[in-house]
């Protein structure tokens, strides 16, 4: 997605996005009550100076001309699309379903292993959790469908 | 083959699955059949935590089953509160409830508080921990006198360190400053340690903190307490004078007690209030509690319901009329 | 005397040394594991040590103390992974060491020198810690605000080729560390009405996020991406530095235990911190500072020293007066307390057999992590020959389950997720992600700080240069910020001549 962008450009467009974050923080500083908004107003203040800093030097920096690595569109988007589908479902369906099919899903599509492994791996893995944060340390990871 | 396989990691699950507690629903009649837990709002090792601890230890022997502290810190007490509140009503989720933070909470944060009293049916008070004041053992003021004679000659001169604005500390500090018609600079502190080196270093003049915090530190002469803001003077402490003996009535402490999500069974509720009462009058439960300087102070049931609910009104006409948040 | 031989005779005994083994082992996995912290460590153990014996809860407790943070190296070395806070420093030069084929060289340095620091805290803890506390109360809220500053000048100095984009990344960083409750007026502070942001951004999914999850990432999406590539990944070498190497690090080894005892003994400074200002001397008293950053062993030396030295200096606040010096010995109180034991003086008069068993049992907690660490480190190298799409879904899990273990809290899973994803971008950006931790966690005590200076001294600013620790540590600040700056003038002037 960053590969038409060279870092100058993403130097650019980063100290926009920042300057603005930092606005915003040193303006709501000035509204608040007390003291409270001295430390926002400092810190939005210091990364406003800083933003200008980065927008007036990317132009000589160094590799301002090169751009990133290109990166795997298709594995990016699997990935992506397992952590999420991880972590939407980890409340609703389980800790321990929703973990072995995280992992076979990646040790399949990413790693490319055999179902064998992928198996032995996924529910070993799970396992090992379990052992050690459920059962001997007592954390209450969300049970989900097991917990009826 | 690969079809044998898959099998065996399906049977792997499967039993994984059974491992994990496949429990019937809760019944009163065979309660409790699986693990309690107990939500702490304060981290692990602190002083609420350690007194959960103890409490589960005694009430796991009483009950026959394991009682699980779980920690959840945050928002000075309010994120395991509403946890708390919305929990099942079926006995196997209890909490610590500290007040008086659990009583303003809902009405000094009144937009965003994700909880109400109503919503907790309160089981026991167990600690009633009074508040005190302390100065550093070379303070040239040996009283409470003392102290307002020097703010009355100097206004504002004093720095007194607080744990946190409308926490019990900073209202007790306040409500001397009002009793004393003084004015004192409050300094505030991210918890008892940094307050304390502060102190012991002489970078603040004056501490109010929890007996339980303060009490090693006195007896260790290093810090002199000029007042307990307790009806009576306190064992743990007993040279130290109330604020009423000196001429200032003000009492004010911080309270550890348990509570249940509102709904639970009559028949639950009664069963975990017999408990609680066993463990509370086990000699050796407050032996360990004494030990750690927490006095014990059992209300159970409606009564500690209806003192709370007492508490959170007086409070709340505090706050109608002076906030000691600035809105 | 009698006391430390009856100490001895109790860390001795098959129970006590067997706790030991479990306590370290468990300890080197909480500090190796992503996703896993010391104080996390701690806190989950004392549920465990219960039950015991006082004494061996309490070598139990130290003993996952002062190796979790050892732990941390190992990953931080091999996977860029740095499990806790404290190894960060330790992954700038380790990891381009492992990536050289030298990762076994590196974990053993990074070993020896938590060994050599470890040690050293403990003797001073020993011998010297009654007088020694009084430093920590020297230290009013105005030494600690420019403390906080001197931390974040050398951050921001250390990390990047740009000092530019170290600032921004630590503008961020104290940014995300004005969100939440703030205790002097009770105003909400960003926190969009979210009940778990009211104390703050949480720290260790932030860093989680950006140094494990990030690397997660990395790890899956190339094709055939590993730890290390080609050759790197079979070839980790020996597991022992040269003897020339350690003998040129001997200075940088002192230098380091002394700057992370001292930290450690201020509270609330914490590890990471000095493991980066060991980190800056190292480089600034090196004949060769350009290596530092690209495979320097002084570097891993430097850090971990550093970051062991401050397992003992923390821990003499903790126990002379009862005020820890992090949240690792915050918990250590709990654990104390609950055996009864109130940390202050009476620790070293009613309770002095206990004590000194816990501080004997930490020389050989110090001991039995580096024995374990040198013997383990050549199976250990291995992980790097793991394909990175099989690491990295685990480490994802292990990050998931570490940070919901916190405070059982799925709003912090998110977070380190999300943290992951901006890590990403961060390094593919390059922009380094240390400044925006270490301003997270220098921010909270830089604006208490201040602030409380301020209602002390009642608005006067003279404050911060009156006092004659504060004025020296104004000044220290002063030289680390011209130094860099006269250097660079004097090396273009050298070049235009």
């Amino acid at each position: 997605m960053d590969r038409a962008m060279t870092f100058h450009g993403i130097d650019r467009l980063v100290a926009l996005i920042a300057a603005i974050v930092c606005f915003s923080v040193a303006v709501a500083g000035w509204g608040m009550r007390g003291d409270a908004g001295v430390f926002p107003i400092i810190v939005g203040g210091l990364g406003l100076l800083a933003c200008v800093w980065l927008a007036l030097t990317c132009r000589r920096a160094e590799g301002a001309s090169q751009r990133p690595a290109p990166s795997d569109r298709q594995r990016l988007g699997l990935w992506c699309l397992g952590v999420v589908a991880l972590l939407v479902l980890i409340e609703p369906v389980g800790t321990f379903i929703v973990l072995p099919l995280f992992l076979i899903f990646n040790l399949k599509l990413l790693a490319r292993l055999s179902w064998r492994t992928t198996l032995l791996l996924a529910v070993g893995f799970t396992l090992g959790i379990y052992l050690v944060f459920a059962r001997l340390l007592a954390v209450p990871l969300p049970a989900g469908w097991l917990a009826i | 083959m690969q079809l044998s396989i898959s099998r065996c990691g399906g049977v792997a699950l499967a039993a994984l699955a059974l491992s994990v507690g496949v429990s019937p629903s809760a019944l009163a009649e065979d309660y409790p059949n699986k693990p309690i837990q107990m939500i702490v709002s304060y981290g692990a090792g602190g002083s609420t935590d350690t007194m959960a601890r103890i409490f589960a230890k005694y009430a796991e022997e009483a009950l026959g089953q394991r009682v699980v502290v779980v920690n959840k810190p945050g928002a000075g007490g309010e994120l395991g509160w509403v946890h708390l509140a919305n929990a099942d009503p079926d006995g196997y989720t209890l909490g610590l409830i500290n007040s008086p933070s659990v009583e303003t909470h809902p009405f000094t944060r009144a937009d965003t508080v994700g909880y109400s009293l109503d919503d907790l049916q309160p089981l026991a008070n167990v600690v009633t921990d009074p508040g005190v004041l302390a100065v550093a053992a070379d303070s040239p003021w040996q009283s409470l006198e003392e102290l307002v004679a020097a703010v009355r000659a100097e206004p504002r001169s004093v720095t007194v360190s607080h744990e946190g604005v409308g926490g019990d500390d900073h209202l007790a500090a306040l409500n001397f400053a009002a009793a004393a018609g003084i004015d004192l600079n409050f300094v505030s502190f991210n918890g008892n340690a940094e307050a304390t080196a502060a102190l012991l270093g002489g970078h603040i003049d004056a501490f109010e903190g929890n007996m339980s915090e303060a009490a090693a530190h006195i007896n260790e002469g290093e810090v002199r307490g000029l007042a307990v803001w307790s009806n009576q003077r306190m064992e743990a402490i007993a040279d130290v004078p109330t604020g009423a003996e000196q001429g200032y009535e003000v009492v004010s402490s911080a309270s550890r007690g348990l509570a249940l999500p509102a709904g639970v069974p009559d028949d639950v509720y009664a069963r975990l209030l017999e408990v609680t009462r066993e463990v509370i009058e086990n000699p050796e439960f407050e032996a360990e509690l004494a030990r750690l300087n927490m006095p014990l102070d059992p209300l159970y049931g409606d009564e500690y319901a209806a003192s709370l609910k007492a508490s959170q009104d007086s409070l709340k006409a505090v706050w109608d009329q002076d906030p000691w948040i600035e809105p | 005397m009698d006391i430390l031989l009856t100490a001895l005779a109790n860390v001795v005994t098959p129970t006590a040394l067997l706790t030991l083994v479990l306590g370290t082992l468990a300890g080197i996995l909480i500090g190796a594991l992503p996703g896993l912290s010391s104080t996390m460590g701690v806190a989950l153990c004392i549920p465990i040590t219960f039950n015991m014996p006082p004494d061996l809860a309490l070598i139990l407790l130290g003993a996952v103390y002062v190796s979790s943070v050892y732990g941390g190296s190992v990953t931080a070395i091999l996977l860029r992974t740095p499990g806790t806070d404290a190894s960060i420093a330790t992954a700038l030069d380790g990891y381009p060491m492992a990536a050289a084929g030298r990762g076994g060289e590196a974990i053993g340095m990074a070993t020896l020198a938590s060994l050599f620091g470890g040690l050293v805290s403990v003797i001073v803890l020993l011998a010297i810690a009654p007088p020694l506390s009084k430093v920590a109360l020297a230290f009013g809220p105005q030494e600690y605000t420019w403390l906080a500053i001197f931390g974040l000048v050398t951050i921001v100095g250390v990390v990047s080729e740009r000092p530019v984009k170290g600032v921004l990344s630590a503008a961020l960083g104290l940014i995300l560390a004005t969100v939440g409750l703030d205790a002097f007026t009770g105003e909400q502070r960003f926190t969009f009405g979210q009940g778990e942001l009211f104390d703050g951004v949480p720290l260790l999914p932030v860093l989680i996020g950006l140094f494990s999850v990030s690397q997660a990432f990395n790890l899956c999406i190339p094709r055939d991406g590993g730890v290390l590539s080609g050759e790197a990944q079979r070839m980790q070498g020996r597991s022992l530095p040269y003897w020339a190497d350690l003998k040129r690090c001997l200075r940088t080894l002192c230098r380091s235990s002394v700057i992370g005892s001292v930290v450690g003994i201020l509270p609330g400074a914490g590890t990471s911190i000095a493991a980066f200002i060991s980190y800056n001397e190292a480089r600034r008293h090196s004949s060769h500072p350009e290596t530092f950053g690209k495979g320097e062993i002084e570097g891993v030396a430097a850090s971990e020293a550093a970051n062991n030295a401050v397992t003992g200096g923390t821990l003499i606040p903790t126990l002379t007066l009862g005020i820890p010096g992090n949240a690792v010995t915050a918990v250590f109180v709990g654990g104390l307390t609950i055996h009864g034991m109130i940390p202050g003086p009476s620790l070293f008069t009613q309770h002095a057999e206990s004590t000194y068993t816990l501080i004997v049992s930490l020389l050989f907690a110090n001991l039995m992590f580096a024995v374990l660490g040198l013997w383990l480190c050549r199976y250990m190298v291995k992980v790097t020959r793991v394909p990175g799409a099989v690491l990295g879904p685990m480490i994802l899990l292990f990050s998931l389950v570490g940070t919901y273990a916190l405070r059982n809290e799925m709003f912090d899973v998110w977070l380190t997720m999300a943290c992951g994803l901006m890590g990403y971008f961060m390094e593919r950006w390059r922009y380094p992600a240390a400044p925006l931790v270490i301003a997270l966690i220098l921010g909270p005590i830089l604006e208490v700080n201040f602030r409380r200076a301020m209602q002390i001294s009642q608005w006067d600013l003279t404050t911060f240069f009156t006092r004659p620790l504060s004025l020296a540590l104004c000044l220290l600040v002063v030289l680390a910020l011209v130094i860099p700056l006269w250097r660079r003038w004097r090396q273009r002037q050298c070049a235009v001549a």
